[in-house]
């Protein structure tokens, strides 16, 4: 908190802040890790945090209990910071260990629980670190959007907004709350199979190239979406295109080739998507993040000479740097390593039984290589589109480790619990920097709070998910296809649709079938175009790639929208008109989602 | 020349981008046969588009770097940074000592300086790296986003009505908004 020059505290880390971000994060954590395992989708938590922090902190704080100050912009971003910082760790978690705990049998060595609760901690804390040098580069010179970031800053910064924008929050919150009801209850679709119309119309052959590009075009009417595109803007523009590239060009002269499958229609689709576009997308963001991290070297060393001198000056002159110093990034590095390694020794044995070194020393170095590199792919790729490449990276991670291991699955996955986390974490610490540069909050303090609750999400996430699974008869089997109440169709069942995806991607690669050679050559795409003069283009392309269409293309229309009003009506339209709109898009989708997800919950439907 | 760059590039991510989906079948399990295989029917074709792609990057930097080192439309566009710099500095100067009196004059001010001048030089960003190579824009953007971050923390203390904040953070964005144009002047 600091104190003012007369004597009043501007209230920002407060009791009160701190205590309801955790109350708020470990509740939501626990809420959708039950919606992951139920509907197989991760929510964000951020606005909800931020508006509750509003009813709480301000409202209760200073009408009811007449705290002088309480409910500030900075200590509300604290609060929010907080809440998601432990939520995030629910969506890594859903993702990973309950496949574990569905292979079961299949496992070579015994599932304990404290490698998976540690690899997630240190995943968490890895997390935030990370960002520690990387957030100059990509707040302060990328100059990235992270889209939700903006959302939520445009949330803290209401009361002060004046009425218009206030207006405009709610004319977009509106228009998203509506969309998400019409395409809830099926009154619309939630995509616009646009292509397919113009097929139809024009009464072209549902098989070849054409058919391709006509029905892989459609466009998602998720408002969100739109909204993410509109305060991207031009620096969005590539996503976009690489969107282009992949369905009218990549894809399209493939099928004329003759290199797809001889089928038709969506399952044509499905095909190029599946085994040609998505694997080669997540090459070309590997490659793109690598490359770009080279090409930035020369600002990256900047960001670590600046943090050094910054926090060198404040130790002399007493006072605080802004940001953690890089030593701070050492020791979490350090300490990431270390728990892998401590991992590694419980899973990765010898036929003797005895501990292999070698393979545990190689599994954490690749491990923490890799929890570095994901985190670093997923804030540039959230920076720029508000998407999250989580389900490839993990592959990557799982199909790595299981390379590296010798087809080791419990080691693999834990380490991909691990990897999950991490690059959720990057994610939100970076968004939630970002918002905090817009409303002036103090970043060190942002890094602070969410490194002290770290490791609150992963134990939550866990420990909710061991208890799902405990509640199945004889006390396991609570969850996942084979599970008794999703047999017997009850309303208990939660079917765990990600981890039954990730145990597919498993068995996929010990056959032999991943995609090497997509990655590899995605890879070398990616390098090739982040030389290319255009901040992220690798990133933007390669996401672009992994995603379907009609995520891309709606994003695309909120990008031109966006520069089409910068053009016609100019900046300050653009923030004081575009941006209230396009947060209340993001933030009435998010919110109405969320609400009626755990309608139907309660209300035992799916 | 402008757009030759452009079009290698273009062709060159194209043709890698087709031969990098050509899909193999492989019986044996070992995951390198699998891009042994791929190598054989896809590696010339995917080699051609991976030059052409290196060799349009290559050209469309070089086109990049003449048009700033021949003070075309970027280098205009670099000097009007300072300028508005000082326009920032100036209504720094002029935010009113007191705010508590002057508080929709103080608002004006700050939504002044973050929805108008930032924007306004951020707008200058590549032109800028372009100029001043990507590491003396690194520092200089440090000191502007300080200035950027006292600014909006002056603004919500505003809202907030913390005034004992605002001066601190005024001082602050000052010191900033000075250091960011000093590096931009040298």
């Amino acid at each position: 908190m600091t104190v003012t020059r007369s004597g009043e505290p501007y209230r920002e880390i407060t009791v009160s802040a701190v205590v309801l971000g955790v109350v708020t994060g470990a509740l939501m954590t626990a809420a959708f890790v039950y919606i992951g395992l139920k509907l197989g989708f991760g929510l964000s938590g951020s606005s909800v945090a931020a508006i509750l922090g509003f009813a709480l902190l301000r409202g209760v704080g200073r009408g009811v209990l007449r705290i002088r100050g309480a409910g500030s912009i900075v200590e509300n971003n604290i609060n929010q910071t907080i809440a998601s910082g432990i939520n995030t760790a629910s969506s890594g978690v859903v993702f990973t260990f309950p496949a574990l705990l569905l292979l079961g049998d299949q496992l070579a060595g015994e599932l304990e629980l404290w490698p998976i609760l540690l690899a997630a901690t240190a995943g968490s804390f890895m997390g935030v670190v990370v960002i520690i040098p990387l957030r100059k580069q990509m707040i302060e010179i990328e100059r990235l959007r992270f889209p939700s970031g903006i959302a939520v800053a445009t949330i803290l910064r209401s009361p002060g907004a004046g009425a218009q924008k206030a207006i405009y929050l709610g004319v977009g919150f509106a228009i998203a709350l509506i969309l998400t009801l019409l395409t809830s209850f099926e009154l619309l679709p939630g995509t616009l199979p646009i292509g397919a119309w113009v097929q139809s119309a024009l009464g072209v052959s549902s098989h070849g190239a054409g058919a391709l590009a006509l029905m892989g075009t459609a466009l998602s009417l998720s408002m969100a979406n739109v909204g993410a595109g509109l305060l991207s803007g031009r620096g969005g523009l590539p996503f976009a295109l690489g969107g282009v590239f992949a369905w009218w060009i990549v894809g399209p002269i493939v099928v004329q080739l003759g290199w797809a499958p001889p089928v038709g229609g969506d399952e044509l689709v499905g095909a190029v998507y599946g085994t040609m576009l998505r694997p080669t997308g997540i090459g070309i963001l590997i490659g793109g993040a690598l490359a770009g991290v080279i090409a930035a070297f020369p600002a990256i060393r900047g960001a670590f000479q600046s943090l050094s001198a910054a926090s060198k000056l404040a130790r002399q002159g007493g006072g605080q740097a802004e940001e953690l110093s890089p030593r701070v990034l050492a020791t979490g590095v350090v300490l990431a390593f270390a728990a892998l390694l401590a991992v590694a020794t419980t899973d990765a044995r010898t036929d003797a039984g005895t501990i292999d070194w070698g393979l545990a020393i190689l599994v954490a170095v690749a491990g923490t290589l890799w929890l570095g590199l994901a985190g670093l792919i997923v804030a540039q790729a959230t920076g720029a589109t508000d998407i999250s490449p989580l389900s490839g990276l993990a592959l990557i991670a799982v199909t790595l480790m299981l390379a590296l291991s010798g087809g080791n699955v419990l080691l693999a996955v834990t380490i991909g619990v691990a990897v999950c986390i991490a690059t959720n974490q990057c994610g939100d610490m970076m968004t939630d920097l970002k918002t905090g540069h817009l409303i002036g909050g103090v970043p060190r303090r942002q890094q602070l709070v969410q490194m002290c609750v770290a490791w609150i999400g992963p134990a939550i996430a866990i420990g909710t998910t061991m208890l799902l699974w405990s509640s199945g008869p004889g006390g396991s089997g609570g969850f996942g296809p084979e599970s008794a109440a999703c047999v017997e169709r009850t309303a208990e069942c939660l079917p765990a649709p990600q981890a039954g995806v990730l145990q597919a991607m498993i068995e996929s690669v010990l056959a032999g079938d991943a995609p090497l050679d997509k990655y590899a050559a995605g890879a070398v795409i990616g390098g090739g175009l982040a030389l290319f003069p255009i901040g992220g283009l690798g990133v933007l392309v390669g996401l672009a790639m992994y995603l379907p269409f009609d995520i891309t293309l709606g994003y695309g229309i909120g990008c031109l929208a966006h520069i089409g009003l910068d053009k016609l009506k100019g900046k300050r339209f653009i923030g004081d008109v575009v941006v209230p709109i396009a947060a209340g898009l993001i933030v009435g989708e998010a919110l109405t989602s969320l609400t009626l997800t755990l309608v139907r919950l309660v209300g035992g439907g799916q | 020349m402008r757009f030759v760059g452009l079009g290698l590039f273009l062709v060159g991510v194209g043709l890698a981008g087709v031969f990098a989906a050509r899909p193999v079948t492989v019986d044996d399990a070992d995951p390198m046969a699998r891009v042994g295989a791929w190598a054989d029917v896809a590696g010339v074709g995917f080699g051609i588009g991976a030059v052409l792609m290196l060799a349009g990057a290559i050209v469309a930097r070089r086109e990049r770097g003449a048009s700033v080192s021949a003070g075309g439309l970027h280098l205009k566009d670099t000097d009007r940074a300072p300028a508005l710099l000082r326009q920032i500095e100036e209504q720094l100067a002029a935010f009113p000592a007191d705010p508590t009196r002057e508080k929709d004059a103080s608002k004006a001010i700050l939504e002044e300086i973050l929805d108008e001048l930032v924007p306004r030089v951020l707008d200058r960003r590549e032109a800028l790296i372009a100029q001043m190579g990507l590491g003396a824009f690194g520092e200089m953007i440090g000191h502007f986003a300080t200035m950027e971050r006292n600014v909006a923390r002056a603004w919500s203390a505003l809202i907030d009505e913390a005034y004992g904040e605002i001066p601190g953070c005024i001082e602050r964005a000052r010191e900033g908004a000075a250091r960011a144009r000093a590096d931009l002047e040298a």
